[in-house]
């Protein structure tokens, strides 16, 4: 049987560092939510009855606090729908005012908040995050890409040739 | 955020409280799921390419849609990725970025033209593992094109390439067929057969290509064994087929089909009655639409069969070159069998404003479309009807479609405030708008 909820919650980050948060604050994280609520296995069951800090080994200190940070402000949000049942998630790129003011970061930090995002399970977050590095990325070219994101040019011009000539039916005729 | 317990301090608004306590060093059992442990910062490494390919495809997921507007809207509207310049950009970034970008490229496709056809099946002869991406396609030929004014024989030529492509994407969910012309193959209907299709929508309108009947690619029994297919959700049928009369209509004995979703459009060919009686047992929703009077017996019953569905519209269109005051006014006289309809939306050429009268107790929301010149006449009728009438209305809300020029031109406000009151002491929100509700949902399955 799952046990009850607490009000707060400790989470701890990749460095030790514990944050403690209100439970409504945390459970944006289906991944925490899963643990409370006991459905995630073994040594985190009993996480809820104890003052056990909940480890996230993935996440560090400063990318964790600026998650809590989104998760404070949408905890009142409905819980996002099933995404096979969400027609409305793929349909749209916008980002609230608030979101797109939270997510005015550094590239760094904008990559990190995405893979934490992932990590501890927040859809609508992971979004805000996707949505943000695909506008950044609409319409440039790939030196232009590779320049923004400081990627190198990994093909030899073989590949790249192949891939043109794979894409080719693509273009627009 | 609440306060510290052991300091009972209140921390700034946002801002997660800090401990001091040490790590436990123990690693979560639920993290199977996530990412590996990204790098510390400042390592060298681009923080872009860090994301691994799960979540590159999330990304590379909304660009179609930002280019939404550069993209003919009925495309969109399904999201075919081909049609996205920037994803062809995003496969030549690095290898990392490849797989993903064409991952979202080949994702739902569009091919149309001759050149087009000859390069994916180029492509996907080589590369079969990009052809297994594929899950939407849209293929066929398109009004406007050279090819559209090509010879029979030129476009049956091309009409198998499209048929070569079919066989060789093997994991096709929605398939819109355009026009096709009968070439050297016969194998669409195996093709089909093959295919885990979900939707299938036959949008050949009324082309010059089925005058013959030795050009139609679909007899009535092969629509009946297609709408069959035991995964198929979604059936669309735009096409007047030019059967001749020795057609048989007859449905097969062994079908059992679990289609959900029907919509049957461009002047609904002979074979619709025995089609709706093939469905009724599995059809949810339904999309009619029609520019003749239809036989009101035969069509009605088979209409009063669909008792599971929840969603119709029925709309009706009849030029008076056709037939002068026919309508399909015999709907209304079926209607209450449809006990679980929850959704309706319906014309003035399928129903009288007196189906207020007639709705079944199931119903939520109902759409009357009214595209004539004369909106406030329509409008004060269901007054009428409202004052008349003290029976109860099972609805939640009431949509009246209507012309906007006509409606500026003709309807008084202070008659819609009338109304809306009227319809407000009977439980009823009443709005007059001037685009179509979704009634019934009716797209592609989202994959």
């Amino acid at each position: 049987m799952a046990a009850a909820a607490p009000a707060k919650v400790k989470l701890s980050t990749s460095e030790g560092e514990e944050f403690e948060v209100e439970n409504d604050v945390a459970v944006r994280s289906v991944l925490i939510k899963n643990m409370l609520e006991g459905k995630s296995p073994s040594v985190l069951r009993h996480v809820g009855e104890s003052d056990q800090a909940i480890p996230l080994p993935n996440v560090s200190a400063n990318v964790l606090k600026k998650v809590l940070e989104w998760c404070e402000h949408h905890k009142k949000d409905p819980e996002p729908l099933a995404e096979d049942q969400d027609d409305t998630r793929r349909k749209t790129t916008e980002i609230s005012d608030w979101d797109a003011k939270f997510i005015q970061v550094d590239q760094e930090m904008l990559f990190e908040i995405i893979l934490a995002a992932n990590y501890l399970d927040i859809k609508p977050l992971l979004d805000v995050g996707c949505k943000t590095v695909a506008n950044m990325i609409k319409g440039k070219q790939p030196e232009e890409i590779r320049k923004l994101f400081n990627i190198v040019n990994d093909f030899t011009p073989e590949e790249e040739a192949q891939i043109k000539k794979e894409n080719e039916w693509a273009e627009d005729r | 955020m609440a306060p510290n317990k052991e300091d009972c301090s209140e921390p700034p608004h946002g801002k997660p409280e800090r401990t001091n306590s040490h790590p436990n060093g123990t690693k979560p059992h639920g993290c199977q799921h996530g990412v590996d442990r990204p790098k510390s910062r400042g390592s060298g490494q681009s923080p872009a390419l860090r994301l691994p390919t799960e979540i590159l495809l999330r990304v590379f997921e909304f660009l179609p849609i930002l280019f939404a507007h550069e993209i003919r809207e009925d495309l969109v509207a399904w999201s075919v990725t081909s049609s996205c310049p920037n994803l062809m950009n995003l496969s030549l970034v690095c290898r990392g970025w490849r797989q993903a970008a064409q991952g979202i490229l080949y994702h739902s496709i569009t091919l149309a033209r001759s050149e087009q056809v000859e390069l994916f099946l180029r492509t996907i002869r080589e590369r079969p593992d990009l052809a297994d991406r594929v899950t939407s396609a849209q293929l066929g030929l398109i009004d406007g094109t050279p090819e559209w004014s090509w010879s029979t024989e030129k476009q049956g030529n091309l009409s198998d390439q499209f048929l070569e492509v079919i066989s060789r994407l093997g994991n096709l969910r929605n398939l819109l067929l355009r026009a096709l012309t009968q070439g050297k193959r016969r194998d669409i209907h195996e093709l089909i057969s093959r295919l885990p299709l979900e939707c299938l929508m036959l949008k050949f309108y009324d082309t010059h290509l089925d005058l013959q009947g030795s050009r139609l690619l679909f007899s009535p029994a092969d629509i009946y064994r297609t709408v069959s297919k035991p995964k198929l959700q979604v059936f669309e049928l735009n096409w007047r087929p030019h059967w001749d009369d020795n057609t048989d209509y007859e449905i097969p004995s062994d079908l059992e089909p679990a289609l959900r979703r029907l919509s049957v459009t461009v002047n609904s060919p002979p074979g619709l009655i025995h089609l709706m009686r093939l469905l009724a047992p599995s059809l949810r929703d339904f999309n009619l639409y029609t520019e003749h009077a239809l036989e009101p017996e035969a069509t009605g019953e088979a209409m009063a069969s669909l008792v599971h569905l929840h969603e119709l519209r029925f709309h009706s269109q009849i030029s008076t070159s056709v037939g002068a005051g026919e309508t399909n006014g015999w709907f209304c006289n079926y209607l209450p069998a449809l006990k679980k309809l929850k959704r309706l939306s319906v014309s003035d050429q399928v129903a009288q404003p007196s189906i207020l009268k007639r709705l079944p107790a199931s119903l939520d929301v109902l759409e009357y479309i009214y595209w004539d010149r004369r909106p406030d006449a329509m409008i004060g009728v269901f007054e009428e009807i409202l004052e008349e009438s003290q029976q109860p209305l099972p609805l939640k809300e009431f949509f009246v479609a209507v012309d906007e020029a006509a409606y500026n031109e003709a309807v008084d406000e202070d008659l819609v405030q009338q109304v809306t009151y009227s319809f407000a002491k009977r439980g009823v929100k009443f709005q007059v708008t001037f685009e179509l509700a979704d009634i019934p949902r009716i797209g592609w399955c989202q994959i």
